[in-house]
């Protein structure tokens, strides 16, 4: 015995109501982008985290932060964004006849730890749109079910016909739509909170490098006064 | 701002999911490993429109073919009277169908015989139990309702179904019956012994309860509830119509009844 083909996922999808299908249309492009975002967001992690390393072991090896600073300061990393903040505003506070030190240091913490944020927050854009698609797809699923029973119903009513095999096709076709919006929501969410475990990690490394190289130029600061 | 990273998750998730829309096609399960085979042999319903002293059913068992009792009413199995000796049409060997047999009809006989017997009162008057006696239905062959398949057709030689009068009346109060809501659901252990009786018009001349069964702890404080039940339901659905005439004031008639009621019955 052959399964109905209005009964198949495809099915299901294209017998469906014309309102529901938007919904399961809008549900499978959000699908879609938050994949995209996974898969490409995992890349950038990855970079990023690669290139915080990389980094900081050349810092480390670096033996003048200047000269180290003309090689670094044009790589396109978070990291390498926040070193020249710190030596642009080393230079701008030291460029002066009279150093004002505490001001320096205030202003050196300051100016790395806006750019600490300035990159986090770059780096969780799109962070943000796999936290929404996991919030929201289950409702808007839910949504689509509800019209896609309601709609069963009225065909219940219309043909004056409560039996099984008339009332089952619309109600599959009505949990698709929930099962669609579970399938975009649930990888969302688990990668969401794998990523944002990531981020996490990836400012305080950050951060730690900021306050090794505050630390590195409030030396230099007392040295050369 | 899209970058090469993007691009290439965009592209993984098209792939990704077109790859899973082919998999769910390919894979998707064909229909049940084994076909559907019910389980239950087909049931024959019979509604029985005529109404005895007792219920009867039609007996397909042991009765010869509808040749031999065909245009009259068959007899229902609960009959009384001695079963009289009669051909075994198995045993018999077929009479050829161009020349008229007599053994046919000697065959015939005693059945027509029988019958007349069991449509017509006893020689004291009294209709006998079991016996069918709604005349004023189709006094006409039995229909072959009872049949299911061809080979069964004996069936309709042994009788009409009929209901007893206590299905009858219960039947007839059904309506009211619906209407009545169950106090709950240990109610419907509560069986009531209900006296009633009727008019020769069908309405309502008595009714009391005279006893209950089933009563326990869990259902005992229901039965007063289910008493004005089953008393507005037969105060609701009398006169009661369509009941025979002819069993009104025999033994066992429906001019005084007691039977067993319950509220979901």
């Amino acid at each position: 015995m052959q399964i109905d083909p209005n009964l198949s996922l495809v099915g299901l999808f294209l017998h469906a109501n014309i309102l529901v299908q938007v919904v399961m249309g809008l549900l499978l492009i959000a699908s879609l982008w938050s994949w995209a975002i996974i898969i490409g967001f995992g890349f950038r992690l990855r970079a990023a985290r690669k290139a915080i390393e990389k980094f900081d072991g050349d810092y480390r090896e670096a033996d003048d932060i200047d000269e180290f600073h003309r090689r670094a300061a044009g790589r396109d990393q978070a990291i390498a964004r926040v070193f020249s903040a710190g030596v642009t505003e080393w230079r701008r506070s030291t460029s002066g006849k009279a150093i004002d030190r505490e001001g320096t240091r205030e202003r050196l913490a300051t100016a790395m730890g806006a750019t600490v944020a300035q990159e986090i927050d770059r780096l969780t854009g799109q962070l943000n749109f796999l936290a929404t698609v996991g919030a929201v797809t289950p409702f808007v699923g839910l949504f689509g079910t509800v019209l896609g029973i309601m709609n069963s119903f009225i065909g219940i009513a219309q043909e004056q016909n409560t039996s099984l095999a008339i009332v089952a096709p619309g109600i599959a076709e009505a949990l698709f739509a929930t099962a669609i919006g579970l399938f975009a929501a649930i990888p969302a969410v688990i990668f969401y909170n794998i990523y944002s475990n990531g981020v996490n990690r990836i400012e305080a490394r950050l951060n730690r490098f900021a306050d090794g190289f505050h630390a590195t130029l409030s030396r230099r600061l007392e040295n050369e006064a | 701002m899209i970058d090469r990273r993007d691009i290439f998750g965009l592209a993984g998730a098209i792939v990704g999911h077109a790859g899973l829309l082919a998999a769910i096609l390919f894979f998707a399960p064909k229909g049940p490993s084994k076909p559907f085979v019910p389980s239950n042999a087909p049931i024959m319903v019979t509604l029985a429109d005529d109404v005895g002293l007792i219920s009867a059913a039609p007996d397909p068992s042991d009765q010869p073919p509808a040749s031999a009792s065909a245009g009259e009413e068959a007899p229902p199995d609960t009959e009384i009277a001695p079963p009289e000796p009669q051909p075994d049409p198995e045993t018999q060997p077929k009479p050829a169908p161009p020349r008229p047999n007599p053994d046919a009809s000697e065959r015939q006989r005693p059945d027509r015989q029988r019958t007349n017997q069991q449509t017509q009162p006893n020689s004291n008057g009294r209709p006998r139990p079991g016996l069918n006696l709604n005349l004023s239905a189709n006094d006409g062959p039995a229909p072959e309702k009872t049949n299911g398949t061809g080979n069964q057709s004996q069936a309709s030689t042994t009788g009409k179904p009929q209901m007893d009068l206590g299905q009858a009346i219960k039947r007839a109060v059904q309506p009211c019956a619906d209407q009545q809501v169950i106090p709950a659901p240990e109610a419907r252990q509560i069986w009531v012994i209900v006296q009633l009786r009727l008019n020769r018009d069908g309405s309502l001349a008595g009714l009391r309860i005279v006893g209950h069964e089933g009563t326990n702890d869990s259902n005992e404080r229901y039965v007063a509830r289910v008493d004005d039940a089953v008393e507005a339901i037969f105060r609701g659905c009398t006169p009661i119509r369509g009941l025979p005439p002819e069993l009104y004031d025999v033994p066992g008639g429906w001019q005084s009844r007691k039977f067993r009621y319950r509220l979901n019955s």
